[in-house]
């Protein structure tokens, strides 16, 4: 069962770093966070911190960031991404090279039990997906969506380790996403509203040589 | 009292967005800094002792940095609020970018994200546990992020965005770091200090290599290690000159504090040799980067970020090469000296409406007070003797030389030469060149002179004579 | 080479249009209508037999033996796959790259062919068959590299046979993907939805279509058969990832079971015709390189 999750997981995040539109993304990342609430149900140690750590997961992950972005997009009025830094075709071809990559670091770890033989590899996927979309991406929705892939990523390698994370660490870690993200939302608003668009090529002026030394 | 430390701050700043009054606001951003500063030194007087249990404990370690931010927002809190005072009154201009309409954000916003980034960065300081730290940190950048934006314009937005996200992704990747620390526990699962020392033998060596790596990058991005620096230039030159005395005077320590403890549990652990190399690798990469980019500067406020960059990695370099005395001194020197040049440098942008080096020239004639201010702290960044960067650089060296690392010696001391011819040559010929016919001589209310010349003084009297009870408390922290 | 091998082959002959006209009966239903008969390609291809070649005074010998040399090629691929619990007709170690060739060489018949009627239109359709089975290829390649990784063979058959139930258990998600793969490769190289449509003759949707429009009596014939039987072939490798067939026990119990999973992958298709469109030309790369990332992410995980 947690293999199957974390397939559907992996073939997620192939999806998010080869796909052009906003709003796939955007379901992309929703389905994301019901995995992670599932996979957290069936590998935590059974009890009330891990309903209250999954049901956060599913709410906040699940519901509350998709709808925050679809409010970005709306007001924003994007639906297709601008052409990117590094094109789809490259970036699917790519996303099979981090994969590997994934691979090559989960081996040189520690050898987990059998049952989570493909959580390392998933989780280090993901971050290395997510980096990736920060930097190959324009939009500075892709890079929000980049950013909160990344921390699913983070919370899969977290939960491939932890017997019992600490719980106060957890919900502070959900306390600070959420207030990241937040702030991210209000950010790119504000980039939106400033500068009529989203375009990361565009907001480069701050340079410390200009070319008309 | 310790947890007060924290509180009263995050209080403080509840009241402040809730407040209507502007004195009001001001005078509770004061109180709230000066509370803090007698609750430090109460501390330091009565040292409790931290017991292994504990969230919240100050070790030696903490009180030095403790100390030094406690000290720079005293100042800073003085310099802030004369400057709300003076920007309510007018409107911006500035020269280099055309005539702007930057509106600047409300007051209540300011106020409250200040004394809230005092908060967090306590509870940085405090922290025995690296969740809470990971989680204290993040909120510091999530609190920072507003002060950033405080003038709203095409280029702070973009410093902002680009702060948030590079400083955001830094610190999931130090995130890592922390899950892999506690996996390195093994059956320990903690990342409590005291257990983490304890059982340091029995780490698990690669989980702990591991760990090492990701929090040096992940942290190292909040502190302004090259090649994460990239945000540093924009943010420190784009906020408020006050915000940026903080930014660089105390949020880059407390980056650098969570690097010392991890270095220091891996000495622990007998990994001292890779943290160390890796230490110093980032450390001369990040002088490398300052001493490119500092010559020909043409904002003198991205100047001043750049010798942040140079001297974090003069930090770096000392951890590694196995100075913490003298690194922890140069921290303390640095905060105080940078605080004060940014001070300075929004004097100069007051008086002179413009950041570019080229316009604000003449700064003697103009504005005797400020000139000091500015020339002598360029001599204090540049570790001329007496002041204490001068010791703490040459104990650094000198360490580098008895442990035999002569090829990072040299580097050292030519990136430092390099930094310095830059940022010679640009401050001198801002402070002492004729300046332009247009501009009249002015004088600086007092807010704005006295809290960078205290802070200035205070490195002067670090160098001059080091009082016995701060010397005991640097050794002992330079011991965990 | 046994008894059953030559049964399957000959049911391989025998049965391809069947399967065709199984995917035609299938999109007739899903449109609402009762369709050709199952049996429709059969009647085609034997009125096409019946008639005489119309041959266009720009062509030359290789538009005439062209429909040949492409049936020659496809029976040849149908000799090397095996079947059910059946070896192929041949086998030896590395026919999975013979196998391939012989695939592209009935291609560049058929390409060659059709450049040389002069006609612009299908040299059109020349180039961009030539352009989708450039990235069709590289997929086919890996996923046969992940699954000779998982059974250790290095022949169709071997692949086959060596694939038990413990590796398709430890490997299930390679499987799934290979099979996956497998799938898009079939559709993009039988000419199916998304890759062509098969029902117009329009200049947008054509790919295979156009390529022998100017082929007439029993060399299209020829070529429908052979269209047919690539299906076949195409459908067998489909079905044998999916089911491995050291589990079943009896050669009825095979036998039966594999034409069942036949028609489930003829009706598959016909569903997956009915509920697309064809692809816009640009977003067919997009689809192939997720076939190639699917694939090498299999031959990643193979164990």
């Amino acid at each position: 069962m947690i293999q199957t999750a974390l397939i559907i997981l992996l073939a997620s995040d192939f999806l998010l770093l080869g796909g052009g539109r906003l709003g796939t993304a955007v379901k992309m990342m929703a389905l994301q966070g019901f995995l992670l609430a599932l996979i957290t149900l069936l590998t935590g140690a059974p009890g009330p911190a891990c309903w209250l750590l999954a049901a956060a997961t599913l709410t906040v992950k699940g519901v509350v960031f998709p709808a925050i972005l679809r409010k970005i997009l709306r007001n924003a009025k994007a639906n297709r991404e601008i052409q990117p830094y590094v094109g789809y075709n490259l970036s699917l071809l790519l996303a099979v090279g981090l994969f590997a990559a994934a691979l090559l670091i989960s081996m040189k770890l520690p050898a987990p039990q059998a049952n989570k033989a493909l959580f390392t590899p998933t989780a280090f996927f993901t971050v290395l997906g997510g980096l990736f979309l920060i930097t190959a991406r324009r939009t500075a929705i892709m890079q929000v969506i980049g950013y909160l892939i990344m921390e699913n990523g983070i919370y899969l390698f977290g939960l491939s380790l932890a017997q019992e994370t600490p719980f106060i660490v957890e919900l502070g870690l959900f306390l600070d996403i959420f207030a990241a993200v937040f702030i991210m939302a209000i950010v790119v608003f504000h980039i939106n509203r400033e500068f009529d668009h989203m375009d990361m090529e565009r907001l480069a002026e701050l340079k410390d040589w200009s070319p008309h030394d | 009292m310790i947890s007060s430390l924290i509180v009263i701050p995050a209080a403080a700043a509840v009241i402040c967005f809730l407040l209507k009054n502007d004195r009001a606001r001001r005078f509770t951003v004061i109180a709230a800094a000066a509370v803090h500063f007698i609750n430090t030194l109460a501390l330091w007087a009565a040292r409790p002792v931290p017991r292994p249990q504990d969230w919240l404990g100050a070790d030696a370690l903490s009180l030095v940095f403790l100390l030094i931010m406690s000290t720079l927002f005293m100042c800073a809190a003085i310099y802030a609020v004369q400057y709300l005072a003076t920007e309510t009154k007018r409107q911006e201009e500035d020269f280099s970018a055309g005539l702007l309409d930057m509106k600047n954000a409300p007051e209540a916003v300011f106020c409250g994200c200040l004394l809230m980034f005092l908060s967090m960065m306590s509870a940085v300081i405090l922290s025995r546990n690296f969740g809470l730290m990971w989680v204290a940190v993040e909120a510091t950048t999530l609190s920072t992020a507003p002060l950033i934006y405080f003038h709203r314009s095409r280029h702070s937005l973009e410093a902002t965005w680009k702060y948030l996200l590079i400083c955001s992704v830094g610190i999931a990747l130090a995130l890592i770091g922390n899950f892999a620390l506690a996996a390195a526990g093994g059956e320990h699962f903690s990342l409590q200090f005291s257990m983490l020392a304890e059982n340091a033998k029995s780490l698990n060596p690669v989980w702990m290599k591991t760990a090492f790596i990701f929090m040096l990058v992940g942290y190292g991005t909040k502190a302004g290690l090259a090649p994460m620096h990239t945000w540093l230039p924009d943010a420190h030159s784009q906020s408020p000159s006050v915000v940026s005395s903080l930014l660089s005077g105390a949020l880059l320590n407390c980056a650098m504090l969570a690097i010392i403890r991890m270095h220091g549990l891996c000495a622990k652990a007998g990994l001292a040799q890779t943290s160390s190399g890796m230490l110093i690798a980032l450390g001369l990469a990040s002088l490398l980067v300052a001493a490119v980019f500092i010559i020909r500067q043409k904002d003198y406020k991205r100047m001043l970020a750049y010798s942040s960059i140079e001297n974090m990695g003069i930090i770096a370099v000392g951890l590694g090469g196995g100075a913490t005395y003298a690194a922890l001194l140069h921290a303390a020197g640095h905060s105080f000296i940078k605080g004060a040049l940014f001070m300075t440098a929004g004097n100069i942008l007051r008086i002179f409406k413009t950041k570019s080096c080229e316009w604000a020239k003449g700064l003697a004639a103009i504005s005797p007070a400020t000139a000091v201010l500015w020339f002598g702290g360029f001599l204090a960044i540049s570790a001329i003797p007496p002041f204490s960067t001068f010791v703490s650089k040459f104990l650094i060296l000198a360490t580098l030389a008895t442990g035999g690392h002569w090829v990072t010696a040299g580097l050292y001391l030519l990136f430092i030469a390099a930094v310095f011819l830059g940022m010679s040559h640009t401050v001198i010929a801002m402070t002492f060149s004729a300046p332009a016919p247009e501009v009249k001589p002015t004088g600086s209310p007092k807010g704005f002179i006295i809290p960078a010349a205290i802070l200035l003084a205070a490195a002067l009297a670090l160098g001059l004579y080091m009082p016995d009870g701060i010397q005991a408390l640097l050794e002992e922290a330079a011991r965990l | 080479m046994t008894a059953a091998s030559f049964y399957y082959f000959g049911a391989a002959l025998l049965f391809a249009p069947l399967l065709a006209g199984l995917i035609n009966r299938t999109k007739a239903f899903f449109a609402g209508r009762t369709g050709q008969s199952v049996f429709q390609q059969y009647r085609d291809i034997f009125k096409l037999l019946r008639k005489s070649a119309v041959y266009s005074v720009t062509t030359t010998e290789v538009f005439r033996i062209a429909p040949a040399a492409v049936t020659a090629c496809m029976l040849f691929a149908a000799m090397l796959m095996p079947f059910a619990d059946a070896p192929a007709l041949l086998t030896f170690d590395g026919d999975i790259i013979v196998f391939a060739y012989l695939l592209a060489t009935a291609r560049f018949f058929t390409m060659t062919a059709a450049l040389d009627t002069g006609s612009s239109f299908e040299g059109m359709g020349a180039s961009r068959e030539a352009w989708i089975s450039a990235l069709a290829e590289p997929a086919f390649f890996i996923a046969a590299a992940a699954l000779v990784k998982m059974s250790g063979a290095l022949s169709l058959t071997g692949v086959f046979s060596g694939l038990h139930v413990e590796d398709w258990l430890t490997n299930t998600p390679s499987v799934f993907m290979t099979a996956a793969a497998v799938f898009i490769i079939l559709l993009a190289e039988n000419a199916r939805i998304p890759f062509d449509d098969p029902n117009t003759h329009l200049e947008l949707t054509m790919v295979h279509e156009v390529m022998v429009l100017d082929n007439s009596g029993p060399d299209l014939g020829l070529i429908t058969y052979s269209a047919s039987l690539k299906l076949w072939i195409f459908c067998a490798f489909l079905v044998q990832i999916m089911i491995p067939a050291a589990a079943l026990t009896s050669p009825f119990e095979a036998a039966t079971v594999f034409t069942a999973a036949m028609a489930a992958t003829a009706i598959l298709v016909g569903t997956v015709e009915s509920c697309m469109a064809r692809l816009r030309l640009t977003r067919i790369p997009q689809l192939l390189i997720g076939a190639i990332a699917m694939a090498a992410v299999a031959f990643i995980m193979a164990a």
